[in-house]
């Protein structure tokens, strides 16, 4: 077991240490330069450019850069190319916004999915499976900010509920109860946004695994023992079924950085991805490449937890 | 004896087609088994033997359906029968093995987890068995099938297991609550041929000792004289001869059942014997080329491939009929009708 | 025999058969686009701005001052006007050769790079990898790296010193120099993994921010970040296919690697890249979409459904058709990939042909 573990982790660092690599070098071949925020900006005097390039580096070769760089990132002193402010500090703040979004959105796809999928499944070619199905492809299509468009349309016309932001604005005053179910409510729509897309394409997964597993003959064998379809179902098709979605749950964790940049634009949500998305528009290369960073490592947890997960749900893989 | 299982005129087909096109899978099938009786269907792969066994159990596949017929057991016509009440019957009083014992258990679960349920499912609501009492069973249902350490077993996962013990836990599946009729579909089929006899003589022995009935399926009639009673050849979804299998064996009637004979390997016979039949493959034959069926479905099925096939054959089926001076024996072949 | 026999496969299919219909009306309009809306003097001009005619909802009629100077069909704008009175109906044409073609050629990229490395993945697994290919690698990652970053000379040269690996890479006593512990399976799914660890759509808004904005631009950044899938369905199949006989016997016969590779095994190994295929270029289509929408997409003029939506946004009351029709016409082409996608899925599927 040790072995396994100490060779996973060995293996996923080295990947690591080649992400850290490759992450650094894609922003380096743009042709753009650093400082090119607003070349149209009188306060960029050539100056202050030439300043800027000897305080971030841009003059030393590329190894020193690269390793001052990720000095500088792990040891937190990083700054932000843009208003100077730490970039630890930064992604932390926006962190702790994304976080129940994130949360929320995630927990309503997994709890809704699965048994949505398990029962298109049993009931296969019946009226649910049929309608889901036509819904899901409708979800899948849809692209995402048309979506949210809509939505915030139907729930500004019909409920008048606070849609953009994190919270309504001048509601400082109030108790501590009104805030909160402000942020409730204002938390509502866009995981609701993002969670129909994730349901879509889960649900659907789920629905074809359990019908593969349906397909095997220790099902028939489990009907000709005079089990009740219950037992059917949950205890001898969906234990195997589950398996592959082990590996699925531990890639969500990188959605956290990944997943939402698009929401985040639509309804000003102070998050992760909008702060990727700003930090891209003004050339931050620090925040970028350290959100690269992140995501890296957090898709390399990820999976590195799949597997581990893996091999206790599966009793065939023992080592 | 007294009969068992009695299916009458049966007819199972595809249930997408249309009505008019619909092809048999299996067609007016008729067949006995008695008490304590082991009988012996057989047949090339297709022919259709599968399909009944499962109709039996009622767990045919949504691609097909039954057209027509009967199946009684013990006078109750199970396809009459609704699905809880089918459940009741199913693994209690007619149960059935299967042929890949790789994949007939499921293989995240343990053997004793398998092995207990069919217990459990079978309570009626009381608790006749209690767990103990159900964990000693399971231990001795291990023992019966000649597992070599049965209480590890029961822990144990079926990927730990040999195919050939997989099958003897099957077995000890299908004998848990001393069912009345046990359904075995090609169960060696996929075993090494050592360990096959050892499977067979299991089953016999278990069958005798708890005096149920055995249908068993095989397409390999080398295992019949091992295991059967009666013999029922089948073709094409018909039933073409059916006898006492020692009779049937060595005396053959119909074509077909000749021709399986003579695939047999068996050392001991002249050679030119053997490849006489192999000689005038049926796609050789010059006779059938020439012949088509007048109307779809007419004919004897066998037509195609008989090395006897006369111009009668393509023209209508013939009946199964019994045999005048033999008793217990019937055959489906234009030569033997009067 | 054969009209009866697709009657019967979209009776029985008619999900797919509708997704198929679809995706061919779209291949329609965007062609028809190319010739309404292009050169100098089109037909239907998406560029021209008409300020007295703004924000006009669908079969709206055209202005006689407008009528005087242009020709419209039925004299009505068919689809409206955006806030800067141009039509519409025009742009949303020229917008469909745009997703049209970032699709199509996006996956094409992708796909080619998944089974060129899928497939050496997958043929030459076990194989030890080999000094001199390793070499060679290495040189040409850093040859390109050197030049991307204005070290030309220095770059060239490694390039031709990897040139030169490779020539004589055949030659007996170098060729057998290994490495002990890397294979080439192995190296590849960890170029494979490290692609993976970037999560896309971040991936190529970063790229993309950084580029020069132009439709080619976007469709190799697509195409370069979505081969991995690709690449693994290949080998998969390859590994599979490795092992059986008739792929031996190619051996055997002296076939060359190459030939064996495309000829024998590719044609058998395509069926889960077609499906992958179809999927990819539903999501490349939203990915473009989701660019324009951003601001990142191809440069205005040039429309595209993802910008119209964009510029449209701002008026998300009181001209909602300028959000919706782009949107639905996003959703529809999406949909049809995903249905003829999803019923080539099954067909190609060999468990489920029972």
């Amino acid at each position: 077991m040790f072995k396994f573990i100490s060779k996973n982790l060995y293996h996923r660092t080295i990947t690591l240490f080649f992400v850290s690599i490759v992450s650094f070098l894609v922003i380096y071949l743009a042709p753009g330069k650093p400082t090119q925020v607003d070349p149209l900006n009188p306060k960029f005097t050539p100056e202050l450019v030439e300043r800027m390039r000897k305080e971030f580096n841009l003059d030393k070769p590329i190894y020193i850069q690269y390793l001052v760089f990720y000095k500088d990132l792990f040891s937190g002193k990083l700054r932000s190319w843009k208003d100077n402010q730490s970039v630890m500090k930064k992604i932390k703040d926006r962190f702790l916004n994304s976080l129940p979004l994130f949360i929320l959105g995630t927990l309503i796809t997994w709890t809704i999915s699965f048994p949505i999928g398990i029962y298109s499944a049993i009931k296969r070619g019946g009226f649910v499976d049929k309608t889901v199905s036509f819904l899901s492809y409708f979800f899948i299509s849809i692209p995402g900010f048309f979506f949210a468009y809509i939505l915030i349309v139907f729930v500004v016309k019909v409920f008048e509920v606070p849609v953009i932001g994190m919270n309504t604005f001048g509601l400082e005053e109030t108790n501590a109860f009104t805030r909160f179910m402000d942020r409730v409510w204002h938390l509502v729509i866009p995981s609701f946004l993002g969670a129909t897309g994730g349901i879509a394409i889960l649900s659907r997964y789920v629905r074809s695994q359990m019908l593969e597993v349906l397909q095997n003959e220790y099902i028939r064998t489990a009907w000709a023992k005079g089990l009740a379809p219950d037992e059917v179902y949950y205890r001898h098709a969906l234990r195997n079924a589950l398996l592959p979605f082990i590996t699925m749950f531990g890639m969500i964790i990188p959605g956290l950085v990944g997943g939402s940049v698009i929401i985040e634009s639509i309804f000003s949500w102070p998050g992760l991805g909008r702060l990727a998305y700003e930090a891209i528009m003004a050339r931050d290369y620090p925040v970028v490449l350290t959100l690269n960073f992140i995501s890296a490592c957090l898709v390399l947890l990820g999976t590195f937890l799949s597997d581990i997960l893996y091999l206790f749900a599966d009793p065939r893989i023992r080592l | 004896m007294k009969g068992l299982l009695d299916i009458k005129s049966l007819s199972i087909g595809l249930a997408s087609e249309r009505v008019r096109e619909r092809p048999f899978v299996v067609r007016d099938l008729n067949l006995k088994i008695s008490k304590a009786e082991s009988v012996c269907l057989v047949g090339e792969s297709g022919c259709g033997k599968s399909v009944t066994a499962i109709s039996i159990m009622g767990l045919l596949p949504k691609g097909l359906t039954i057209l027509n017929g009967q199946i009684f057991f013990e006078e109750t016509d199970l396809l009459s029968l609704g699905e809880k009440e089918l459940r009741r019957i199913r693994g209690s009083e007619i149960s059935m093995i299967f042929q890949e014992p790789m994949s007939s258990l499921n293989p995240v679960l343990t053997i004793g987890q398998q092995l207990k349920e069919v217990f459990l499912a079978h309570r009626d609501g009381e608790d006749t068995f209690g767990k103990r009492e159900i964990e000693d069973r399971c231990v001795e249902l291990l023992k019966d099938v000649g597992l070599p350490h049965p209480k590890e077993q029961l822990k144990a996962y079926p990927h730990m297991l040999s195919g050939g013990q997989r099958q003897r836990v099957m077995i000890a599946m299908a004998m848990a609550l001393s069912p009345k009729l046990i359904i075995a579909d090609e169960p060696t089929t996929a075993l090494d041929v050592t360990v096959q006899l050892q499977i067979l003589r299991l089953l016999k022995r278990l069958q005798k000792a708890k005096e149920c009935s055995l249908l068993f399926i095989t397409h390999d009639l080398s295992l019949v004289p091992h295991v059967g009673d009666r013999i029922y050849v089948m073709y094409k979804g018909r039933i073409m001869e059916e006898g006492p299998s020692k009779d049937v064996v060595l005396n053959p009637f119909h074509p077909y059942t000749k021709a399986l004979l003579s695939a047999i390997v068996d050392p001991e016979s002249p050679k030119a014997q053997r490849l006489a039949f192999f000689k005038e493959s049926p796609r050789l034959n010059l006779n059938t080329l020439n012949h088509t069926f007048e109307k779809k479905g007419c004919g004897c099925g066998y037509a195609e491939r008989c090395l006897s096939v006369q111009s009668k054959c393509w023209e209508s089926e013939p009946e199964l009929l019994d045999l005048l001076d033999l008793k217990g024996r019937r055959v489906r072949c234009w030569l033997y009708a009067v | 025999m054969k009209i009866s026999e697709g009657l019967r496969l979209i009776r029985g299919d008619w999900v797919g058969f509708l997704g198929l219909c679809l995706f061919l009306c779209f291949l329609g309009v965007s062609i028809l686009g190319i010739f309404l809306t292009g050169g100098p003097n089109p037909t239907l001009d998406p560029r021209k701005v008409r300020l007295h005619e703004k924000l006009k909802p669908p079969m709206a009629k055209a202005s006689s001052e407008t009528l005087a100077k242009e020709h419209l069909p039925f004299g009505r704008f068919i689809l409206g006007t955006d806030d800067l009175g141009r039509d519409v109906f025009a742009r949303m044409l020229q917008g469909a050769y745009v997703s049209m073609s970032v699709g199509f050629v996006s996956v094409g990229i992708s796909v080619l790079i998944g089974i060129i490395i899928g497939g050496i993945s997958g043929y030459y697994g076990d194989r030890n990898i080999g000094l001199i290919n390793l070499i060679a690698i290495l040189l040409l990652a850093v040859g390109f790296i050197l030049i991307s970053t204005s070290q030309i000379t220095l770059g060239l040269f490694l390039f031709l010193v990897a040139a030169l690996f490779l020539i004589f890479r055949k030659t007996k006593r170098l060729s057998q120099i290994e490495i002990g512990f890397i294979d080439v399976d192995s190296f590849i799914m960890r170029i494979v993994d490290i692609m993976l660890c970037f999560p896309s759509f971040f991936l190529i808004l970063t790229v993309v921010a950084i580029v020069p904005p132009s439709i080619y631009n976007i469709m190799i950044v697509i195409g370069l970040t979505s081969w991995m899938g690709t690449a693994r369905f290949v080998r998969a199949e390859f590994l599979a296919l490795r092992e059986l006989d008739f792929v031996k016997a190619a051996k055997l016969l002296g076939l060359s690697d190459m030939k064996i590779i495309f000829v024998h095994m590719l044609p058998n190994a395509i069926g889960p890249v077609l499906v992958s295929a179809t999927l990819g270029v539903a999501s490349a289509i939203l990915v473009e979409a989701g660019l324009s929408f951003l601001g990142l997409g191809v440069p205005p003029p040039h429309a595209t459904w993802g910008n119209i939506l964009a510029d449209g946004k701002n008026y998300l009351f009181d001209a909602p058709w300028l959000t919706f029709i782009p949107g639905f016409s996003i959703m529809l082409v999406v949909l049809s990939f995903n249905l003829f996608g999803e019923t080539l899925r099954d067909v190609v599927n060999p468990k489920l042909n029972a």
